[in-house]
Parts: structure tokens; C-alpha cells; sequence
């Protein structure tokens, strides 16, 4: 189990790019010079498809569990804020899933105990997967996919942005880089070819590690209706969200998301990430 | 009402209280302080409501496992506000009030649970919902209910709670659970005080006694078939209302004595539910069969007892879908008498919808919410609308309306069931208004 932001890392190094001893940190600064010069020319050919494909595919750990603390920000500068258990797992498309997610709300004392189950698919036949879990009712229940375009817990993303959208459904065009910070970014525009609630994306991917900085969400009238920004956690060739901070520039809400308590490699298993999850709660 | 009562019921809670917050390290308590009042606005406005309730919530480690236990003092202060006997004018002058419908202290929920690999046992005080269709109570009687407020309270006051053991194993091809069902729990109607008192219960009914040969037992396996989950049960129970057997003596042909002999019997209900999501829509179907449902007949008919056993089946159909960001919830039910006689004295077939309509507002801080229920006997109707509002994280207050109506009837008489027994529109006249207002902690 590794533990990050702030706490201790035990990992076993699987999956961290540590290299052992200086003679191989020579000799791999002398490969990577070399190879750099490819990589340029490579990403130089690369196509918006292949680049949200390389940002969709950075490694987050086989598992994770973290507190995810919403903070909700409304025009008149009033705020609410709701804290989530995350439980997350890689299902790699293994029975059809590329991902399993669960939040249990932690607090307000209102909400207390319920449960989301998104269930992300790989198949692009087939459609994601919701269930919720009230303690009032003290049962689980379904939830119709069309319910996927509603406010995660009245956030600025959807349960849609919280999961993945395959990549097929959308067209994703390279429009041209953009330097911030020093930095390079490709900037890449993704439009809906199936059903979606937006109009575009546009999505700025880092040319060094293809993490995504910033994502600009368009209205089906292709007017600018939300701004994210995002911070990362990078720990050897882990890249994992530390904080999203998305502003609805139609309505003034605004959403940070913030990532604490992250572990990876606990060993989460099919059984967190089924009903019998849901309605045993969250547990230490 | 005797004030002592409630002292003790407040003294009982203050320990409740004091035992929960000194458990060990890793012990949690959380509750909710709650005031409701209602006003009935048929006819002149009358309080018929004044509820306050404090309910802790205690959970921990115990051992391998886990405990909750959820206990509440209550009181009702309407009588100090309203006259008994205008909030039920069923209440004879001189009839006894019951004293724990205003006051006192319960225990709502205790339970322990141990979590394995494949299979967890919770064993206590406990409420398990079967079913898919909100409401329709087909495959979802484990628990009876407790008529108190009519139907207008939630799940957790709503079913009374059984002391059980419940196992759950979790085989790869799904789940299924066990039930082993000692404490012997019937519906409890609202008692004499209770502007809901529709009926009761005869004064020398015989409850079965909890033993191992009486205890209730059910099953349930629920598993995945493509794109459908599925569910199959059984429960072997006693049935929440009693059957009132008659007999009649004579000597000569002359009548000299009618005796009543009320008791509950036995039932087997048979379960099961498919739901599957399709274009953006949950649809539901859930379907029971009773086997050995004893029901009251006409005297004239001349049945030995009274009462006849026939089954009966219920099912229904239900969907859920978001249409323009409201969650909108229809359903349809319906329940058929099979091998049904004339002198039967309901009807062979009894229909009944549905529809919630559910949208949050302001940055999710304001709910509105409309329920409506319709039940084709008596065209009876209850209407809920109802706006739910967040102050803080902490405090959220509700104000509602509660509409009924439909042919009032009569209600049953202690001998059965009666032919114009209307169970919602023999309300018509208690239309309310509600407001609530709740600290959570």
C-alpha cells in the first residue's frame, strides 16, 4: 500500500521509475537525449486521437482510496461542501469494464452514508453503469444512464465527467500548442459523435508526461459554458488528480475538488464495487 | 397522559446518549433533533401534530465485526394545543387515549454485523427490504408496518423493525440471503388518539408464541442475466393482518351465541423481480403469489369460520427516468384473488398507480417533490407535494400538504373485512399541511 499527499510512501517500487544507481542514471540521460529527439518528431505526427489517447492512458495505480472533498462555490459566493470516500480500480476492460468507481458521502450529516456505484464501460456497445444507495430507503437502486448528464452531488461536473467517455465517441482534431508556463501543450479539440450534453471540448495535454491542465467544456450552441483546471499528483510514473477546480462561466458556480488521504495498491476487490459494497457502507 | 412517562422516556434517552458517547476509540455517534407539525385544513384549522423526537445513532468495532443501534425519545405535545377528541372524532367521550403513541422512548434498530470473503451475518434489530417498486409492498414484506401516521412516515418508521438473523453469501454467479425471523411482529394500526385510527385490532386476539417451529424463514437469490437482474424468493411468514373466524351456536335451530376466534395464520409468499435499463430508462416488474391468504366472507354465504383461503397475486411494473432534469417515477400495480366467490367481500381485482416527480433547485439547497398515489376502488387518491429546503449543512426544513380523497366507506368491523371499506378515502377529511424542521448531527 503506498500512501501520498503528504504521507508515508511504502510502495515496492513497481510502480515508481526509480533508477538504482548512478551508472544507469548516466547512461539513461545519454538514451533519453537521443531518444528525446525521436519523441519530439513522434508527438510532432501525432494526431488528437492518439494524444487523449496517451492522456487517458497514465498510470494511476491498479486501485485507489481517497477523501474527496467538494467545495461548492454558488454566484453569491456562498458555499457548501460535501466529503466523499473514493474507492476507484482499474478493471483494464476485464469483464467488459474499463473502471469501477464508488463515493460514500461522508458528510453532511444529511447525506451521510449514501452511495454511488458508477460501473465505466469499454465496450462501446454497451452504456455506463449507476447505482445509488440510500440509507433512508434503505436500498439500492438503479439509476437510468440518461441521469449520467446530472451534477455529480450538485457539482459543476456530471456523473458523465466523473467517469470516462469512451474515445470513440468523440472526434478529437489536434488545433494547435500553446505554451503556459514554460511548458508545452497540445491543445486538442474533442467533438461529441454520440450523444452528449456539449457541444466540443477543448483540452490542453502536456507534451512532456500527456497530463490534461486545463479542459474547457462548450454548450450544444458551441458557446464556452465551463472552465476546469487541473493540478496533478506525480509520483514516479503515477499521475493522479490532486485538485479540479471547474468554473460554470454561464452560471458563476464553482466547483474545487480536492484529493486528499490517497492510497493506491490496497488491494480493492470486485466485492467494493458491487451492491453489497454500496449498502455495507464505508469502513476502515 | 402521564408526564412521568415521558420524563422516564427523556432519562432513558440522556443514557442512551451518555452510554454512546462513552464507547471506546473508533466508536461513532451521530443523530438528529426533530420537530414536525401538522395542521389538519379540512374544514377549520386544527393542530394535529406536534412531534419532537431526539434519535442517536451509536456504530463501532466489535470484535471482527461492527454494531449500529439507533434509539429515540419522543413526544407529542398536540394535546396541549388540541382537543383528542376533534383531532379523531372516531374517539368515543371516555375512551382511553394510548399513552405511547405521545410519549416515550424506543429502540429502533440494533444490530451486529460480521463481513467475510464471500458471505457477512447481521444478526439484531433489523429492517430488510426486498423488492424494486417503491411503495407497492409486492415482494417487500419482510417487516410488517406500523400505521401510526397512516402511510406518511419514512422507511425507518414506517417498517417496524424484527429482531432476525440475516445471512448473505455471494456466490460468483450472485448473491443470496437467508432470513431466520423469531420475533413474531404483525402491523400495528394507529392507535385510539391517533387521528389515523381506521381500525383495530380484536381485544382477544391470539398471537402465535415465538418459537422455533413458529419463527418466519426466507430466501432470496439474486443474479445477473445479460443486461437483466433478477431476483427469485420465498418467505414463509404469518400474515400482518389476522383472520377473524366465526361461530355460530344454536340449540334447535334457535341462534343463542356468536364467538370469535382471531388469530394470525401462516402465509408463503412467492417473489420475483426483473429490472434492466434501457434507453436512458430503469424498468422494473415485480411480482409475488401468496399462498394461503385467509379472507373474510358474508355471513350469508355460510362458510364454516367465516373466512375462506385462497391466494392471491400481486404484481406490477414500474419506471424511472429523468425527463428535462426531474426524476420522474411512474408505477402500476395490481392484485387478483384467485378461485375468487361472490361472497368474498372485496373486489377480485384491485388496481393502483403511482407517480413521483423529484427536482432539486439553487445549487441543490431546495427540493420540491410531488407524490401521487391512486387506487381505482373508490377512485381514492393521496397527493404530496412537499418543498424541502437546506438552511445549513446541519438544518433542513420541509413544508408539505397531504391530500386524500376518493368514497370514504366504512371501515372493517373486528369480524373481517367489510365490503365498502375504503382505506384511503375514509380519510378524505384529514387533509394537512405539514412542516418539519430537522438539526442533524
Amino acid at each position: 500500500m503506498r500512501r501520498i499527499c503528504g504521507k508515508e510512501l511504502k510502495g515496492n517500487g513497481k510502480d515508481s521509475m526509480v533508477f538504482k544507481n548512478r551508472w544507469m542514471k548516466t547512461a539513461g540521460m545519454c538514451a533519453a537525449a537521443a531518444l528525446l529527439g525521436l519523441a519530439a518528431t513522434a508527438q510532432a505526427a501525432m494526431t488528437g486521437t492518439e494524444i487523449v489517447q496517451k492522456s487517458r492512458d497514465l498510470y494511476q495505480g491498479v486501485d485507489q482510496r481517497s477523501t474527496v472533498t467538494l467545495e461548492l462555490i454558488n454566484s453569491d459566493g456562498s458555499t457548501r461542501k460535501i466529503v466523499t470516500k473514493r474507492l476507484w480500480k482499474d478493471f483494464k476492460g476485464d469483464q467488459g469494464y474499463a473502471a469501477k468507481t464508488v463515493f460514500f458521502t461522508l458528510f453532511p450529516p444529511d447525506s451521510k452514508g449514501v452511495g454511488f456505484l458508477i460501473w465505466d464501460t469499454s465496450d462501446p456497445k454497451q452504456q455506463d453503469k449507476l447505482w445509488l444507495y440510500l440509507p433512508s430507503l434503505k436500498q439500492v437502486r438503479k439509476v437510468s444512464v440518461r441521469d449520467q448528464d446530472d451534477a455529480f452531488m450538485g457539482s459543476d461536473l456530471t456523473f458523465a465527467d466523473m467517469g470516462q467517455r469512451l474515445l470513440e465517441e468523440d472526434a478529437h482534431t489536434l488545433v494547435g500548442d500553446e505554451t503556459l508556463d514554460g511548458k508545452g501543450y497540445f491543445i486538442v479539440e474533442s467533438v461529441p459523435v454520440s450523444e452528449s450534453i456539449y457541444g466540443k471540448k477543448r483540452l490542453w495535454i502536456s507534451k512532456d508526461d500527456h497530463t490534461t491542465l486545463k479542459i474547457e467544456y462548450y454548450d450544444r450552441k458551441n458557446e464556452l459554458l465551463k472552465v476546469q483546471d487541473i493540478t496533478w499528483i506525480r509520483d514516479g510514473n503515477m499521475r493522479v488528480y490532486k485538485q479540479l477546480d471547474v468554473k460554470n462561466v454561464q452560471t458563476n458556480h464553482r466547483t474545487i475538488y480536492t484529493i486528499t488521504d490517497l492510497e493506491t495498491g490496497v488491494g480493492l476487490g470486485d466485492r467494493d464495487f458491487s451492491d453489497r459494497g454500496l449498502t455495507r457502507g464505508y469502513r476502515e | 397522559m402521564c408526564p412521568g412517562r415521558w420524563v422516564l422516556a427523556g432519562v432513558a434517552g440522556l443514557l442512551a446518549g451518555l452510554w454512546l458517547a462513552a464507547t471506546p476509540a473508533g466508536a461513532a455517534v451521530s443523530g438528529r433533533l426533530q420537530q414536525e407539525l401538522a395542521v389538519r385544513v379540512s374544514g377549520q384549522p386544527l393542530p394535529t401534530k406536534g412531534l419532537s423526537f431526539l434519535q442517536l445513532e451509536g456504530t463501532g468495532a466489535l470484535g471482527p465485526g461492527s454494531y449500529m443501534v439507533i434509539g429515540r425519545v419522543f413526544y407529542d405535545g398536540v394535546l396541549d394545543a388540541a382537543d383528542p377528541y376533534e383531532i379523531n372524532p372516531n374517539l368515543a367521550p371516555g375512551d382511553p387515549l394510548d399513552p405511547d403513541y405521545f410519549a416515550g422512548a424506543e429502540l429502533k434498530e440494533a444490530y451486529a454485523d460480521f463481513l467475510g470473503d464471500r458471505a457477512d451475518v447481521r444478526v439484531g434489530r433489523q429492517i430488510v427490504r426486498w423488492g424494486l417498486l417503491e411503495g407497492a409492498r409486492i415482494t417487500d414484506r419482510v417487516n410488517p408496518l406500523d400505521f401510526r401516521e397512516f402511510l406518511f412516515r419514512d422507511v425507518e418508521d414506517r417498517y417496524i423493525p424484527l429482531w432476525m438473523v440475516r445471512a448473505d453469501v455471494y456466490p460468483a454467479w450472485g448473491h443470496l440471503q437467508w432470513l431466520a425471523i423469531p420475533d413474531l411482529r404483525f402491523h400495528k394500526p394507529a392507535p385510539a388518539g391517533s387521528e389515523w385510527q381506521e381500525f383495530e385490532l380484536p381485544s382477544d386476539l391470539r398471537r402465535p408464541r415465538r418459537s422455533p417451529r413458529n419463527t418466519e424463514w426466507g430466501a432470496k437469490a439474486a443474479w445477473q442475466m445479460g443486461e437483466v437482474a433478477a431476483s427469485a424468493s420465498y418467505f414463509y411468514t404469518w400474515d400482518d393482518f389476522p383472520a377473524a373466524y366465526r361461530s355460530i351456536f344454536g340449540v334447535g335451530g334457535q341462534l343463542t351465541g356468536v364467538s370469535f376466534d382471531a388469530r394470525y395464520e401462516r402465509l408463503e409468499i412467492f417473489g420475483v423481480t426483473l429490472s434492466r435499463t434501457a434507453r436512458g430508462m430503469v424498468l422494473s416488474l415485480e411480482g409475488a403469489y401468496d399462498r394461503g391468504k385467509r379472507l373474510a366472507t358474508d355471513a350469508a354465504a355460510g362458510v364454516p369460520g367465516n373466512e375462506v383461503e385462497r391466494d392471491v397475486a400481486r404484481y406490477g411494473a414500474g419506471v424511472d427516468v429523468n425527463v428535462a432534469g426531474v426524476d420522474v417515477s411512474v408505477l402500476y400495480i395490481q392484485e387478483q384473488i384467485v378461485r375468487f366467490e361472490s361472497y368474498i367481500p372485496v373486489n377480485r381485482v384491485e388496481r393502483g398507480a403511482s407517480l413521483m416527480l423529484r427536482e432539486q433547485f439553487l445549487n441543490d439547497r431546495l427540493e420540491a417533490e410531488l407524490l401521487g398515489l391512486y387506487f381505482a376502488t373508490g377512485r381514492q387518491y393521496i397527493l404530496r407535494p412537499k418543498l424541502a429546503y437546506k438552511l445549513t449543512d446541519h438544518v433542513k426544513c420541509a413544508v408539505g400538504l397531504d391530500l386524500l380523497g376518493g368514497q370514504r366507506g366504512v371501515p372493517p368491523d373486528a369480524a373481517g373485512g367489510a365490503r365498502d371499506f375504503r382505506f384511503v378515502g375514509y380519510f378524505k377529511d384529514h387533509d394537512r399541511v405539514t412542516a418539519t424542521v430537522a438539526y442533524r448531527f
